[in-house]
């Protein structure tokens, strides 16, 4: 589930939060799937983003080169902190998070 | 910098006083002082004024809060989440603002926003893991946590870019980038200004205390929740504190919360999971 700000929806999205206008009226029900017409009338009502189901098993992915550079940044943070196990747990949890989010490099 | 002292001190006195809450929350923020003040006594003040109305009820039933089924009143909005939380949140909509009129000036301050944001996910997520008995005070304190770095942006933004500077070029935390140009800290700033907009020592100690939170004596364990989000938000890279590495963890707060690393692998998955995409609430 992702909230998305209303300029970046697109047709087909379906709806996992109620929508409210201003005031609390409810505008859009969970399920449903978004047309153009909905989303510009969204617009017209004020709305600013909306939670949506997720897009497919790609999304979030990282490309090797942009997870090796992220775990490099990691690295330069804890630097201060490798005398600390806690920290260096705190770490290890941030990179494989970041390993799982990789893209392994023979798929693409 | 070269700036003399007795003028930074003035320059920094001066923004004490600021920024000003719009009337209707001073009002809101006295009665709620007041032992004889009812929750509906307080739903009329906020009703009748329509922007504010509008604002707590799109927080109230933003992905901060994350109830069920909308909240479509303000009397159940503050059934649900009590005074604290409302005056909270009226001071939220004056830091929203705050972001709204820095857009295209030049200076970016969605990095800050997307870190005050995302440690208040993930201090809220943690809030329900100990049980803290009113979790919303988490997330409210978790967004503002780094309200005294929002009022250098905006009142000192030459001494804030400096410290930006000072902290990347050196590898230095915010806290001692501040302490090298202003002889203050944005923890100190936050609490001067929260001191002075009348909060209780609950909401002030978790933004005051969120780098030394074992001083905490009135909310030791909200303020251990914001010390760990603020933590896990930079090491997850969400968004920018500013801070070029990380701050040190407290083990008497870890040891307060009593959480497993597991518990904290799980909060930053439910953070993944509500992805909020180009969003500004």
């Amino acid at each position: 589930m992702r909230l998305i700000a209303i300029d970046l929806l697109t047709e087909g999205m379906m709806v996992t939060k109620p929508v409210l206008r201003d005031g609390g009226q409810i505008l859009l029900m969970p399920g449903a799937l978004l047309t153009g017409r909905m989303i510009e009338r969204l617009k017209g009502q004020g709305v600013r983003q909306v939670w949506v189901e997720a897009e497919g098993p790609d999304e979030g992915r990282l490309s090797a080169e942009a997870a090796k550079e992220m775990e490099r940044a990691l690295e330069r943070r804890f630097a201060h902190v490798r005398h600390d196990p806690l920290m260096q747990q705190i770490q290890e949890i941030v990179r494989k998070r970041i390993r799982a989010r990789t893209e392994s490099e023979t798929c693409r | 910098m070269t700036m003399k002292p007795e003028i930074l001190r003035a320059k920094i006195e001066r923004i004490t006083t600021l920024p000003t809450l719009p009337q209707v929350v001073t009002k809101i923020i006295a009665m709620v002082e007041s032992p004889e003040t009812s929750i509906a006594d307080v739903g009329r003040v906020i009703a009748k004024d329509q922007v504010l109305s509008a604002r707590v009820l799109k927080l109230v039933n933003s992905a901060f809060y994350g109830f069920s089924r909308p909240v479509a009143t303000i009397t159940q909005a503050m059934v649900l989440l009590g005074f604290n939380v409302i005056k909270g949140i009226t001071m939220s909509a004056s830091v929203f603002d705050f972001f709204k009129q820095g857009e295209g000036d030049g200076r970016d301050r969605k990095p800050l926003w997307d870190h005050s944001i995302g440690t208040a996910r993930i201090a809220g997520v943690l809030a329900q893991k100990v049980k803290l008995h009113e979790p919303e005070e988490a997330v409210v304190a978790g967004l503002l946590h780094d309200l005294g770095k929002i009022v250098l942006c905006a009142h000192l933004p030459e001494e804030f870019a400096a410290i930006t500077e000072l902290a990347k070029k050196h590898n230095l935390l915010m806290l001692d980038a501040e302490k090298q140009i202003l002889d203050t800290t944005h923890a100190e700033i936050g609490r001067w200004l929260l001191d002075g907009w009348k909060l209780p020592a609950k909401l002030v100690e978790p933004i005051a205390l969120h780098h030394a939170p074992h001083l905490s004596r009135e909310a030791p364990l909200t303020t251990a929740i914001v010390h760990l989000a603020d933590i896990l938000c930079i090491a997850a890279g969400i968004g920018d504190s500013g801070d070029a590495v990380i701050p040190p963890l407290s083990h008497a707060a870890w040891d307060l919360l009593g959480l497993t690393m597991g518990q904290v692998d799980e909060a930053l998955r439910d953070i993944d999971e509500q992805e909020i995409v180009g969003a500004f609430v």
